[in-house]
C-alpha cells in the first residue's frame, strides 16, 4: 500500500540503509552494535539525541532524525531498558559530534518493567550506573551482559507480579548488579580476605560475628590491619561478618535458580503454570514468616537485605563520589534500612589516604 | 577551579535543569555573560514566574486561576485526561479530539532524573477525583517506559484512595497512515495485544451465537 508515495522510499532508505550505503564512502563509516539506551533528549521538531551504552563500543552519542515521526523506521524504538541492535554512521572528529542513526531493530523487549514501580526504579538504577561507567572507546562486554541479565530478571519479576505470582525481590537483583558493576570497574570489595595484607579472613560460621571494613582500603580488614589503618586516620566500618558472606553468596548466584534460592523462593520452571502458582507465597518477598514456605537458612530478605543494600550504597558512594539519584529515591521507601554502627550518611569521616 | 561566587551560583542554577551537566551549565553561564540578550531572558523568566500561576484545578500553567479550559462550562466534566506536560494539552486541543477536562502532572516519573512521585502532585489529582463528578480517568501519559511508569503510579494512587472511577489507558499500536511491513517488533506486539473487536454491538443477552442479529444486510 502506498508504495507510490515518495515518503515510502525514504522510509525504505532508513530501514535498509546498508543497501544504500554499500559501495559508497559511507560504508566505511557504518558501525553497528548491540546497545542499551542511557538517556534521550528530544531535538528539533521530531528528532532525538540518544546516549547509548554499546556492548563493544562503549558510550555512543547519536542523533535519530525523525524518530518521533510515525512513519520513521525507528518510531517508538528508542526506549529505555530494551536491548537494541543499531547501526549508525560514525561521528566526525569534531568535539561533541554526533553519530547518525541509520537503522535499528529490537533485540530484547522488556516492556513489563514499568508496570512494576519497584522493578522500574531498580532498572533505572542499572542504567544510571552504566552511565557513570560508560566511556567513549572500547565497550565492556561483560558489564553489558550483566546489565542485560539484571534487566531481564527485573522484567521477569515484574511480569510475574503482574500475574499475581511470587517473584524475587527486585532489590536483590539490583544489589547483585551493583556488586558486579563494582567488579567490572576493578573495585570489587575484598570479602573473604584482608584487603590490606591479603590474609584469609575467618571462615563463615567459625569466625568473629563482626569484622572491620574500609572502603578506602578496598574491603575487609584483619584486626591488625584495621587497628593500624584506623590509627592513620582511615575510616574503618564495623560490619557483621554475615553481611560480607551474604554479598559473596549474592555474587555467586549468577543464574535465576541460584538468585531465587537466595531470595528464599524456588525458581519457576520454564513450563510452570503461573495460575497454579498464584498466591502460593508472598507477592513480594515480604521476609521470613510471611510465606508458608520454609525459607533456607541463608535467605537474603527483610532486614538482612536492607542492611546489605545500605552497605553496598555506602561502598558505591565512596567510590563514585556521588550518589546516583534513583538510589536516593529507593532508599526513601526503605526507611527501615539501617546498619548498626553505621557512620551517619551525611558525614562519615573522610578517609585520609587511599591504600590501593 | 573556583569561580567568583555570583558566577558559581549561575552555573549551579543552570545545572539544576534536566539534561544539563556541569560542563553545559558552565557554557550557558559564560554565554549569559557575553550576550546582552541575557537581560531580556532574565526579565522573561521573572515575568513568567510572577505572572503565570499553576491552575489550582488542573495544574496547567495559566494566566489566571482557574485556567480557561477549567473555566469553560461547555467541557465534559465526566472525563478526565491525565497528561505529562502542558504541550500534551496543546497538541490534544489543536487536534480537537477531546472535549473532556485535563490534569497536567508536569513531568513523568523518573527518579534518575530527579522526578519522584512527590513531584507529580498526585494528592491534588486524588482530591480532584474525590470531589466527584468524574466518571472516567484516561491515562494519557507518553507511550514510553517513563510514561507507563507514570500511568502505573497514577493508577496505584487512585486504587490506594479507593476511588470508584473507571481508569483507562490510551491505546498503543499501529500508527495511522503507516504500513505494517515497516513497523518494528514492539509496535506490532502492542498492536496485537491491544486489538479490539471490530463489531461494536454486543450480541443480545441470552444469545451465544455471535453475529445472529447484527449481521449487516
Ligand atoms: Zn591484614
Ligand atoms: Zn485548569
Amino acid at each position: 500500500m502506498g508504495r507510490a508515495f515518495g515518503g515510502k522510499s525514504s522510509v525504505l532508505g532508513r530501514v535498509w540503509p546498508t543497501l544504500g550505503a554499500m559501495g559508497t564512502a559511507n560504508a566505511s563509516r557504518l558501525e553497528q552494535d548491540r546497545v542499551l539506551l542511557l538517556a534521550r533528549v528530544p531535538f528539533g521538531e521530531s528528532s532525538l539525541v540518544v546516549q547509548l551504552f554499546a556492548r563493544d563500543r562503549g558510550r555512543v552519542h547519536l542523533i535519530a532524525r525523525g524518530a518521533y515521526r510515525a512513519n520513521s523506521g525507528y518510531a517508538g524504538l528508542l526506549d529505555l531498558f530494551d536491548s537494541l541492535e543499531l547501526s549508525w554512521h560514525r561521528a566526525g572528529q569534531a568535539h561533541g559530534a554526533l553519530g547518525e542513526l541509520r537503522a535499528g531493530a529490537l533485540a530484547v523487549r522488556r516492556k513489563h518493567l514499568a508496570q512494576d514501580l519497584a522493578s522500574y526504579g531498580r532498572a533505572l538504577g542499572v542504567l544510571e550506573l552504566l552511565d557513570l561507567a560508560a566511556r567513549v572507546g572500547p565497550g565492556d562486554r561483560a558489564l553489558f551482559e550483566r546489565a542485560e541479565a539484571a534487566l531481564d530478571e527485573l522484567d521477569f519479576g515484574a511480569t510475574r507480579r503482574l500475574d499475581d505470582c511470587v517473584a524475587v525481590d527486585p532489590e536483590l537483583v539490583a544489589l547483585r548488579f551493583d556488586l558486579e558493576f563494582l567488579g567490572a570497574l576493578g573495585l570489587a570489595p575484598a570479602l573473604d580476605r584482608c584487603a590490606s595484607c591479603g590474609r584469609q579472613a575467618p571462615l563463615p560460621g567459625t569466625g568473629l560475628a563482626r569484622t572491620a571494613f574500609a572502603p578506602a582500603a578496598g574491603g575487609r580488614l584483619c584486626q591488625r590491619c584495621a587497628a593500624h589503618l584506623q590509627s592513620e586516620g582511615m575510616a574503618v566500618w564495623d560490619l557483621e561478618s554475615a553481611l560480607l558472606e551474604a554479598a559473596a553468596a549474592l555474587l555467586a548466584a549468577r543464574d535465576r535458580e541460584a538468585l531465587w534460592a537466595l531470595g528464599g523462593l524456588p525458581a519457576p520452571s520454564p513450563r510452570a503454570d503461573s495460575q497454579a502458582e498464584a498466591h502460593a507465597g508472598t507477592l513480594l518477598t515480604g521476609g521470613p514468616g510471611s510465606s508458608g514456605r520454609k525459607a533456607p537458612a541463608a535467605t537474603l530478605s527483610g532486614p538482612r537485605l536492607a542492611a546489605l543494600g545500605d552497605w553496598v550504597d555506602r561502598f558505591l558512594e565512596h567510590h563514585l563520589e556521588t550518589r546516583p539519584k534513583s538510589r536516593g529515591a529507593r532508599r526513601r521507601h526503605a526507611a527501615n534500612s539501617s546498619l548498626p554502627n553505621a557512620p551517619h550518611r551525611g558525614g562519615p569521616p573522610r578517609p585520609s589516604a587511599s591504600a590501593n | 577551579m573556583a569561580y567568583p561566587e555570583p558566577l558559581e551560583r549561575l552555573v549551579a542554577a543552570f545545572e539544576c535543569f534536566p539534561g544539563v551537566g556541569r560542563r553545559s551549565a558552565e557554557r550557558l553561564a559564560f554565554h549569559v555573560l557575553r550576550d546582552p540578550k541575557a537581560r531580556e531572558l532574565a526579565r522573561a523568566i521573572e515575568g513568567a514566574l510572577s505572572n503565570l500561576v499553576r491552575c489550582s484545578v488542573c495544574g496547567n500553567p495559566a494566566a489566571k486561576d482557574p485556567c480557561e479550559l477549567c473555566a469553560d462550562p461547555e467541557r465534559d466534566g465526566a472525563q478526565l485526561l491525565v497528561v505529562e506536560e502542558p504541550r500534551d494539552v496543546e497538541a490534544l486541543e489543536r487536534a480537537r479530539v477531546f472535549r473532556g477536562r485535563y490534569h497536567v502532572l508536569l513531568g513523568a516519573m523518573n527518579p534518575a532524573q530527579g522526578v519522584d512521585a512527590r513531584h507529580l502532585a498526585l494528592g491534588r489529582l486524588v482530591e480532584r477525583i474525590r470531589r466527584g463528578g468524574i466518571e472516567e480517568v484516561i491515562l494519557g501519559t507518553d507511550p514510553d517506559q517513563e510514561g507507563e511508569a507514570t500511568a502505573r503510579l497514577v493508577l496505584e494512587a487512585i486504587e490506594d484512595a479507593r476511588l470508584s472511577v473507571r481508569v483507562t489507558r490510551l491505546a498503543r499500536g499501529l500508527p495511522a497512515g503507516s504500513a505494517i511491513e515497516y513497523l518494528h517488533r514492539g509496535v506490532l506486539e502492542d498492536a496485537l495485544e491491544g486489538r479490539v473487536p471490530l463489531r461494536r454491538r454486543a450480541p443480545p443477552a441470552g444469545k451465544t451465537a455471535p453475529g445472529r442479529d447484527d449481521t449487516p444486510a
